[in-house]
């Protein structure tokens, strides 16, 4: 199981205490409380400064007014506040509870600097049981963090629901229209994906059977979004430290979703078939990952391009994703290439096939087309080919506290977008630049510059929206800070 | 807690979190995280005439609607700050709920009460990393207080409604029967002011956004610098501040001296501000405004304070009057407070006396005090040119205020007080109560924890 993206480096104990030697006595929530063996305390704070320009906020969830027609470019502050509670308690039972406000929630970007200050929200809930009816079986309850990332860097390319909307958002049969990006792009949203999970550990083996009944809430249970799972992971130690081999056997269930509501009538039970391998070699400064991913199974009542409703279709949408990264050896710099593809639906009308790959995919290499809080979180019916690259270097009396990235990406649509006289697949290239200041181990400054250019599907999108004044790029650059104690 | 661009929280009492000894030698020294807080209740009772005035209708409000009537509730204030050390950050953030401007959008009255159907929201309230001990990044609360009066006059954004909801009327239904600002606004309401602060020595310079508006054009936002600087007695303080509205050309400069005297045990203070640019279209800013104090204390304290914040001469002109502000000036409970009363913060003046002094008896502190205060509109109100309708005429006479409290200082950590104010021959307020009355009272009684 992946661990949660708030960070609990370094774990900071609950000591109300003058002196360091009260750390060593066991600490109690109160003197009732005699079976709380230790109580932590972490969080994160991030805070960015976004600038978008105008051809990106009218399709992500702009502040001024919706569409192109209406929107400008746009400077705004966003991020979070978390505040989390790790508590262990007597046999080997523990309890996160994490609360704090959220980037974005139910298809908004939460920004600040009005005068309702961002609402303090539940982020995470959950207690785990170790050693549950055998020596490492873990149970887990509550909201689960979960995912199936194969690189383990918090960008998994198909399942990640915490970071991801809902699995029916793409759930058509039709190809990508002039509203699609729009739909994309205005619906950023971190599911609350609850249930119960076990995860066994045992030497080199790792298995999780997911069980998230609950992924979202739709009142009936029709209406639920639901996840079920099994995956393994197999240590490759052997062949490289930190390398692994893993499949995935998933069941979504879950309604077609428009925005951020579920379609009436609509119910598909996807199964996704999958499996990856992350190997590292040469000392670790050579890593060769990939995974591939089919789905099967049926949907009713998927919406079609003109907003009716259809019968039964089938799932049809298949992923991979393969490349590499190699890191010169005793140097701190780096580079790499990848090719991801993603299926898409080819079909002018609606018919029995559901071909795009529907997934909870957390891809964010690129700022402006994939990253779900950034940019237009395009995530079904394309493939990217990217080389990146970085580099290290030491400031002031920290050591590679300066690292440096970039990226240069050439996509394109599987199939091609429909627009009212055209079709195109040229969803733009993108470059993007990364640099992160690494004051102390707990806080760091960032900054980020993304340039999209030559997209035929953002110009065309924009001239049917707003009719003039369409462009083929855009620009986007973020400048923050990050603080996790 | 009210600020925090003064000394950090206090750590005493707080609780204390130390680094897990798990850190690697590699790892940097202890981290220190504080936690603080406040709990504070209030009890108000506000009688009928300032809930319908504060409505600013004219000729009051119809029979039967429920502002007439007098208003008692409890209204909380909570919060939880956690203050992060790791040199060479700061960081801090603070929850709570918003005792100013409470979710139910009408900034006017308060909705964050306790007994409600709805449990209270908590919401950010700060959230800031401090990088090398003078440059604070991210939500936080900010205050230029140049004479330490604690009731800043011009720059407490995070204490203040925003001045732009004043030109050219108040945004909250019922609107006002006229058109234009021809009327006070009361909005109990305050900024999340988020950007980044400078403070090197003497100089602060500050580049806030004060209402995410989408485009640069449509946010409102506060730029500007200060600066202050010490010789011998005197303390000199200047600043200059752009604030920028998100209306086309509400574009206001505003420069401002101020001037403190410490001749212990009396202190002299005076502070001025003018205001030029553009404040609308076609509307020039010419505000101002002038504090005078002077104050004596050696035990007890007595101080005498002289108060000019100018108004607009018409609601249809090309000149905006009024002096636009993000002031947090609740030197008085009805008519300047802006928890309880009508948050009056232009077009007047007064003349302020206060005194009071502190009581040791049964091991506690008391604290009494009271203050006698003077109001009047510099413009009679309705302004010109709206028709008074409803209204016998316009008025500046805005009544003269008393207010009386008393303090007791359980610990150091816990507070009680209690209050209270009447505001008698207020005439100007006959022209926006259906009665035609012209006194109000407000009594209010709490406690504040602090952890």
């Amino acid at each position: 199981m992946r661990k949660s993206t708030i960070a609990l480096v370094p774990g900071f104990v609950l000591a109300i205490a003058l002196g360091a030697a009260a750390q060593d006595r066991p600490v109690t929530t109160n003197k009732d409380n005699k079976d709380t063996l230790r109580a932590s305390v972490s969080g994160t704070v991030n805070l960015d400064y976004v600038w978008r320009s105008q051809e990106m906020t009218g399709f992500t969830d702009s502040v001024a007014g919706a569409g192109p027609g209406g929107s400008h470019a746009e400077n705004t502050f966003e991020g979070y506040l978390a505040v989390r509670m790790d508590v262990d308690l007597n046999d080997k039972v523990s309890a996160v509870v994490e609360f704090g406000t959220k980037r974005v929630d139910g298809g908004e970007i939460n920004n600040w600097g009005n005068n309702f200050a961002n609402l303090i929200q539940l982020r995470e809930a959950r207690v785990t049981v170790g050693d549950f009816l055998t020596q490492g079986l873990k149970l887990g309850v509550g909201i689960a963090d979960w995912s199936f990332d194969v690189r383990g860097k918090g960008n998994s390319f198909a399942f990640d629901p915490r970071h991801s909307r809902s699995f029916g958002h793409n759930m058509t049969t039709t190809q990508d229209t002039a509203a699609t990006l729009a739909a994309r792009a205005g619906f950023p949203e971190e599911l609350e994906p609850v249930g119960f999970w076990l995860n066994w550990t045992n030497n080199q083996i790792t298995l999780d059977l997911v069980a998230l009944p609950a992924t979202v809430e739709g009142g009936p249970l029709s209406a639920d979004e639901a996840i079920y799972a099994l995956d393994f992971w197999y240590a490759l130690d052997a062949v490289g430290k930190g390398s692994k081999v893993g499949a995935i056997f998933a069941i979504d269930h879950a309604p077609a979703v428009v925005g951020v509501a579920p379609v009436a009538g609509s119910h598909a039970d996807i199964f996704t078939l999958g499996a990856g391998a992350d190997v590292k070699m040469m000392d670790g400064n050579l890593e060769l990952f990939g995974e591939a991913y089919f789905q099967f199974g049926s949907a009713t009542n998927v919406p079609d391009a003109a907003a009716g409703l259809q019968g039964t279709a089938h799932a049809k949408g298949y992923a991979f994703n393969f490349g590499a990264e190699y890191t010169i050896p005793n140097n701190p710099i780096w580079f790499g290439a990848s090719f991801n593809y993603l299926s898409g639906d080819k079909d002018l009308g609606p018919n029995k096939n559901i071909n795009s790959f529907l997934s909870y995919g957390a891809t964010n290499d690129l700022m402006i087309l994939e990253d779900m809080y950034l940019g237009f979180d395009w995530d079904t019916n394309y493939w990217a080919f990217k080389l990146n690259g970085g580099f290290a270097m030491s400031v002031g009396s920290g050591k590679e506290n300066l690292r440096i990235d970039g990226i240069i990406a050439i996509t394109k649509t599987a199939q091609s977008v429909a627009f009212a006289t055209t079709n195109t697949k040229n969803l733009g290239d993108e470059f993007d630049i990364h640099a992160r200041w690494i004051l102390t181990k707990q806080a760091s400054l960032h900054f980020g510059l993304g340039f999209l250019f030559s997209s035929d599907v953002l110009k065309d999108s924009m001239q049917a929206a707003a009719g003039s004044d369409a462009k083929n790029h855009a620009i986007e650059y973020v400048l923050g800070a990050d603080l996790k104690f | 807690m009210k600020t925090v661009t003064g000394p950090r929280p206090a750590k005493a009492g707080a609780l204390l979190f130390f680094l897990a000894a798990s850190a690697s030698a590699q790892e940097p020294g202890p981290v220190g995280i504080t936690i603080s807080g406040g709990i504070e209740m209030t009890w108000a009772s506000r009688d009928r005439v300032i809930n319908e005035a504060s409505v600013w209708t004219p000729g009051g409000l119809p029979a039967g609607n429920p502002l007439r009537a007098a208003d008692r509730f409890i209204l909380p204030a909570l919060s939880i700050r956690f203050d992060v050390e790791t040199s060479p950050v700061h960081a801090a953030f603070e929850i709570g709920n918003p005792v100013l401007h409470a979710d139910s959008a009408d900034p006017r009255f308060q909705e964050d009460r306790l007994g409600e159907t709805r449990a209270i929201d908590f919401r950010l309230k700060q959230a800031w990393i401090e990088i090398l001990g003078f440059l604070r990044v991210g939500e936080q609360d900010f205050v230029w207080d140049p004479t330490g009066l604690g009731e800043p006059l011009f720059l407490a954004p995070s204490g203040s409604k925003s001045p732009w909801g004043e030109i050219p009327d108040s945004t909250v239904p019922p609107f006002p029967a006229s058109g234009t600002n021809t009327v006070p606004q009361t909005r109990r309401d305050r900024r999340y002011p988020v950007g980044a602060t400078a403070r090197l020595d003497e100089v602060t310079l500050f580049a806030l956004l004060l209402a995410e508006g989408g485009p640069p054009s449509a946010d409102e936002s506060l730029y500007g610098g200060a600066l202050t600087e010490t010789f011998d007695i005197l303390r000199a303080s200047a600043v200059a501040a752009f604030m920028k509205g998100a209306g086309a050309k509400q574009e206001v400069w505003t420069g401002g001296v101020a001037l403190t005297a410490d001749l212990s045990p009396f202190v002299l203070g005076l502070e001025g501000y003018r205001q030029f640019g553009s404040a609308g279209v076609d509307l020039r800013a010419s505000g101002s405004a002038v504090r005078g104090v002077a104050r004596y204390a050696d035990g007890g304290w007595a101080q005498a304070v002289f108060i000019r914040v100018s108004g607009d001469r018409r609601g249809d002109d090309r000149r905006e009057g009024g002096f636009l502000s993000y002031e947090d000036n609740n030197s008085t409970l009805i008519v300047e407070g802006n928890e309880f009363g009508f948050n009056i913060d232009m077009n007047y003046w007064s003349g302020q006396l206060s005194a009071g002094t502190s009581v040791d008896w049964g091991g506690r502190k008391f604290r009494p005090r009271a203050t006698a205060a003077l109001f009047r509109f510099l413009q009679a109100i309705p302004l010109p040119p709206d028709p008074p309708a409803g209204v016998g005429g316009r008025s500046r006479a805005l009544g003269t205020e008393i207010d009386a409290g008393l303090d007791l200082e359980w610990s150091a950590r816990l507070t009680f007080s209690a209050s209270a104010g009447v505001l008698l021959g207020a005439t100007a307020l006959e022209g926006f109560t259906l009665s035609g009355d012209n006194r109000a009272a407000l009594i209010t009684g709490g406690f504040r924890l602090t952890f």
